[in-house]
């Protein structure tokens, strides 16, 4: 008896120690976003803004998948059909068909390879409109249309600064809830985005060395794959204004000419894209 | 996994066979008001038959119940020999009220404390008030659930019919 | 199901091999019970068929069956809830199957439980797992518990399982529980201190929840979390002649979680009471402190589910249908409360007692916020903020906000042999924001006046007419913004009845109305008129009622389920064998 009951003191005494994690600060692992003073909106910023919505088609793509470019010219029709109603994303993330190997550029980001697996996405050309469910290129057209014309729920500004010396990018993003949005993760996503990057692509007719890749997807600005939450409310109510500062230095590789800054409002328990907006940084 | 379960199952209905099963009263700890322990197995009354009711604080019906009771009860000892253990279901809200309120009620019964309805779920209470008769064997008699005005009467008639 | 199959195998293995003997020493049990509503529309509180959404019929039941051997005991619980939108139940308890079962063997110096269990180590501050039919509520460990008493006592009790999540399965994704709990009872296990005046118990128990994973990602930020956290609780219960006195204090560490808003705080709890009875007067006074002591066995649950400790809430129950509308649920992440209650019965043939005596009861509760001091994160200051160590907070000291008063006083008294009074008053203050979660909603301060009559016809007839009023803050004029308009269906003066008449032990038979006549929206001035009709024999009830519930809360132990107004007929049938 008495061993036995010498057993169990030894045993609460080992699972007493073994089952605590004491853990110490910072409990924050993610990268530290500087903080930057708002960019004021101006009066034109608001005046512009006609109600509707503005759609995103991401387009997951590669340097070498011949059928890229076919798909990318459909998405290049639409926004010329839509304006500035829709925003295209191409994101490149990380299979064979992005390998830089052999002088191909490297457009590889972590975070598309994330959004990639999310998504669950195995060939290319794939595309997704404003995150709801992937699908091929020849049912873009008709998934866009649907939703151009909506009223929008979101009034998103994206208002940018550049100091040419410093490199350094100011960002400030306005969101104001034109509706009630029931969900208790809503969340920004800024995404850095560059246009028109001459390199070497393959295509149906063999390599192109001066091909132009379009809306080139360069990583998240804050590192936040998935975005930054503001509330944890149930509800988002008509009428919550948001904004969300951050700047950072670009990258001596990325042109500063073609650069913007593209910023998307998410339910991110359904990952869907409620309003998407863009801004050039110059 | 499953196999141990097993082993371990027959293991114990094993082991159950050799022991004995004279009543129908689980074998279950409870403390009393004293914070004593109370193995309701072994509750008695000398081979007289008794009443277990189940009760909380929170039940009006039940609080009536014990009011009409108290009010018998003297003369139901007297004339049967009957006992009444009251099993208060309440959970550790009241655990520390239970004392004082059934003394300021002024009910004499023996109080058991059935803090995590261990005893309740053994016995099959779905709802209290619910009220047990046990002969002097510990074998339930009869059984009542719910208690309406007048209800105690129905009780001491079913006393009255196996107290000698 | 294929456990339950090697369950009844072994059964009817063990009845062959045993035989007659063992029918005889053997024994099943069992009970059941099904409620079956159905639900119709009803403009006039807001019942459209769109909220009804084609589900008209309801339906839950349980059916338990236990068998019991010598020192074996085996038994298992099925379950079925067809719930609809308008019983006000979570929407993952809808389903059916057998959701418990267990087998125990227990020779009172070791007892081995394998199976679903339900325990409770002291108050159940650190840990308590039970079930409640009427919220749906079922936080059992399944797994092994092994309970030891070396000598007369002395219990020892360790166990280690994974919760109930509703009908998810058990190999899914969420914490590991373990335990251990020791208890000693000095005037039993001492033999000089068995007759002592000075009656004391000891105890000590520590947990420990296991969940995989280092780190997760919350609210789009990476954030390190720990995969163990233990909480550790003593207690003491003493008692000497007229007076008690039963302390427990509790302690977890860093538990972020989606309930506590990702804060890395440790937790604290202290739970106490004092108290003095004599026949005819019991006297108690508590007090409680709680200090961000949610501890679930998912960091993620967000409901009353997967809790793995129990905090009890102090304040008085009430069960009068209009002051229960405002129930108070403890809040796991802070408050601090007294409850002080005096019972005391005038004795028989004295002035104010009369002929029968008369029962006097008061009680005073009062719940506060704890105080919160900020702390500095990210060069600023703060309070609460995700991946922080929270606040800081004086042990002592009670926050400004009230969440919940009560004080009320009660006569009962039994005028002569056949009419009996009942007469109580209540003053009440209810956080609304606070207690359920509606931010700018308007705190109560209301009074209810309630009054009980009840005459007996003859031994077994009796006739019981209950009378309620509820005086609230809100005034029938007050002008209510638009906005806020779903914080005020229950609010305003409140009028209600209920007469019955009982002929026992077996039938009853009730009509009763609530009338929120001084509700400030017009259209919420509604008649909630209900009946019912009920027939019990011995162990068996069955009760029939239709017409319209109100809004509310159903609260069972700190647990809190809110429950649609829905307008319809209820059969309600319960036995046990």
């Amino acid at each position: 008896m008495k061993r036995l009951s010498l057993i169990i003191t030894a045993a609460a005494v080992i699972l007493a120690m073994a089952s605590c994690d004491k853990l110490d600060e910072p409990y924050n692992l993610s990268p530290v976003v500087e903080k930057s003073d708002t960019i004021p909106l101006e009066a034109a910023d608001t005046l512009n803004f006609d109600g509707k919505l503005v759609v995103l088609l991401e387009d997951y793509t590669g340097v070498k998948c011949p059928n890229c470019p076919a798909a990318a010219e459909i998405a290049a029709q639409l926004q010329e059909q839509y304006g500035e109603h829709l925003l295209v994303l191409g994101v490149h993330p990380m299979s064979a068909l992005q390998n830089p190997a052999g002088g191909f550029p490297d457009f590889r980001t972590e975070d598309g390879d994330d959004w990639n697996d999310y998504f669950n996405i195995s060939a290319y050309p794939t595309g997704t409109v404003n995150r709801m469910g992937a699908i091929g290129p020849a049912e873009w057209t008709a998934a866009v249309g649907e939703l151009i014309g909506q009223n929008a729920p979101v009034r998103l500004i994206v208002k940018t600064a550049y100091d040419n010396s410093t490199r350094e990018v100011r960002v400030s993003v306005h969101a104001r809830f034109l509706q009630d949005v029931e969900s208790d993760d809503v969340r920004i996503i800024v995404c850095m985005m560059e246009d028109n990057i001459i390199g070497k692509q393959l295509t149906p007719d063999g390599v192109i060395n001066e091909y132009t890749h379009r809306h080139v997807f360069r990583g998240t600005a804050d590192g936040l794959t998935w975005g930054k939450l503001f509330t944890v409310a149930h509800v988002v109510t008509a009428g919550t204004n948001v904004v969300n500062n951050m700047k950072f230095t670009l990258d001596n590789e990325y042109e500063a000419d073609e650069f913007y800054i593209m910023a998307m409002v998410t339910d991110n328990n359904t990952r869907e894209v409620l309003m998407a907006a863009e801004n050039k940084i110059k | 996994m499953k196999k141990l379960l097993a082993t371990l199952l027959f293991g114990m209905m094993f082991f159950g066979l050799s022991a004995q099963n004279k009543s129908d009263l689980p074998n279950i700890t409870l403390k009393n008001l004293d914070g004593e322990s109370v193995n309701i197995a072994e509750l008695n009354n000398d081979g007289n038959p008794f009443v277990m009711t189940f009760w909380a604080t929170w039940c009006g019906p039940c609080v009536k119940e014990h009011n009409a009771l108290t009010e018998v009860y003297d003369e139901w000892v007297e004339e049967t020999g009957v006992k009444i253990f009251a099993v208060s279901i309440d959970d550790a809200r009241s655990t520390a009220k239970i004392k004082p309120f059934v003394d300021g009620k002024g009910w004499p019964f023996e109080i058991l404390l059935d803090v995590n309805s261990e005893l309740k779920r053994a016995m099959n209470v779905s709802n209290p008030p619910h009220t047990f008769l046990f002969d002097g064997d510990g074998k339930i008699v009869w059984q009542h659930t719910g208690y309406l005005d007048g209800g105690e009467e129905d009780l001491y008639q079913e006393i009255l019919k196996i107290s000698k | 199901m294929k456990r339950i199959f090697i369950l009844v195998t072994f059964v009817l293995g063990v009845t062959t091999v045993y035989g007659q003997d063992f029918f005889n020493k053997s024994k099943v049990t069992g009970s059941f019970q099904i409620d079956g509503n159905y639900y119709w529309e009803d403009e006039g509180i807001g019942i459209t068929a769109d909220k009804i959404n084609g589900e008209k019929f309801g339906a839950y039941g349980f059916g338990k069956m236990q068998y019991q051997l010598g020192n074996f005991t085996a038994g298992m619980r099925f379950e079925a809830y067809q719930n609809t939108p308008m019983s006000g139940f979570d929407a993952r308890i809808k389903g059916m199957g057998v959701a418990n079962y267990f087998a125990t063997y227990d020779n009172g110096t070791i007892g081995i439980t394998v199976g679903d269990i339900y325990d409770q180590f002291g108050n159940g501050l650190i840990f308590r797992t039970y079930e409640e039919w009427t919220l749906g509520f079922d936080n059992s460990l399944r797994g092994i518990r092994a309970v030891y008493r070396p000598t007369e006592g002395v219990t020892l009790k360790g166990l280690y399982g994974k919760q109930r999540y509703y009908w998810a399965s058990y190999t899914e994704e969420r914490g590991y529980v373990r335990g251990i709990d020791g208890e000693w009872d000095l005037n039993q296990s001492i033999s000089a201190w068995n007759n002592a005046k000075l009656k004391a118990t000891l105890g000590a128990s520590f947990v420990s929840k296991y969940e995989k994973g280092d780190n997760m990602e919350i609210y789009g930020m990476t954030y390190k979390v720990p995969e163990n956290v233990g909480a550790y609780a003593g207690r003491v219960n003493l008692g000497y002649g007229r007076f008690g006195f039963s302390a427990e204090y509790a302690h977890k560490i860093n538990d972020p979680s989606y309930f506590n808003n990702w804060i890395y705080r440790d937790g604290e709890e202290l739970l106490a009471s004092l108290s003095y009875s004599q026949k005819g007067l019991g006297i108690v006074l508590q007090a409680k402190r709680v200090d961000n002591m949610s501890f679930k066995s998912m960091r993620t649950a967000s409901q009353n589910d997967l809790d793995i400790g129990f905090i009890p809430p102090l304040n008085y129950t009430h069960t009068h249908s209009l002051p229960s509308m405002f129930s108070y649920a403890t809040q796991p992440n802070g408050e601090m409360g007294i409850q002080f209650q005096i019972n005391y019965t005038i004795p028989k043939k004295t002035a104010l007692g009369g002929k029968y005596g008369t029962k006097l009861a008061f009680n005073y509760s009062q719940v506060n916020d704890i105080k919160r001091d900020s702390i500095m994160a990210n060069g600023e200051p703060t309070i609460n903020l995700i991946g922080t160590k929270g606040y800081t907070s004086p042990f002592f000291a009670i926050g400004d906000k009230m969440f919940y008063r009560d004080f009320n006083f009660e006569i009962e008294k039994k005028i002569s042999k056949d009419w009996h009074l009942t007469l109580m008053y209540i003053n009440l203050y209810y956080d609304m924001e606070t207690i359920e979660g509606h931010p700018g909603a308007e705190a109560v301060e209301a009074h209810f006046a309630f009054g009980e009559v009840i005459y007996k016809v003859n031994k077994k007839h009796s006739v019981r007419l209950e009378l309620q009023h509820m005086w609230d803050n809100v005034s029938q004029d007050q002008e209510i913004d638009p906005v806020y308009e779903e914080y005020y269906v229950k609010r305003g003066n409140w009028f209600a009845f209920l007469l019955e008449y009982t002929i026992a032990p077996k039938w009853f038979i009730s009509v009763a109305d609530k009338y929120n006549y001084g509700n400030p929206i017009a259209e919420n001035r509604d008649h909630y008129i209900t009946g019912s009709f009920g027939y019990i024999k011995d162990q068996t009830r069955i009760a029939i009622s239709g017409g319209r519930q109100s809004q509310g809360l159903v609260c069972v132990g700190g647990v809190c389920r809110e429950v649609p107004a829905s307008s319809g007929v209820a059969l309600t049938i319960t036995t046990s064998f």
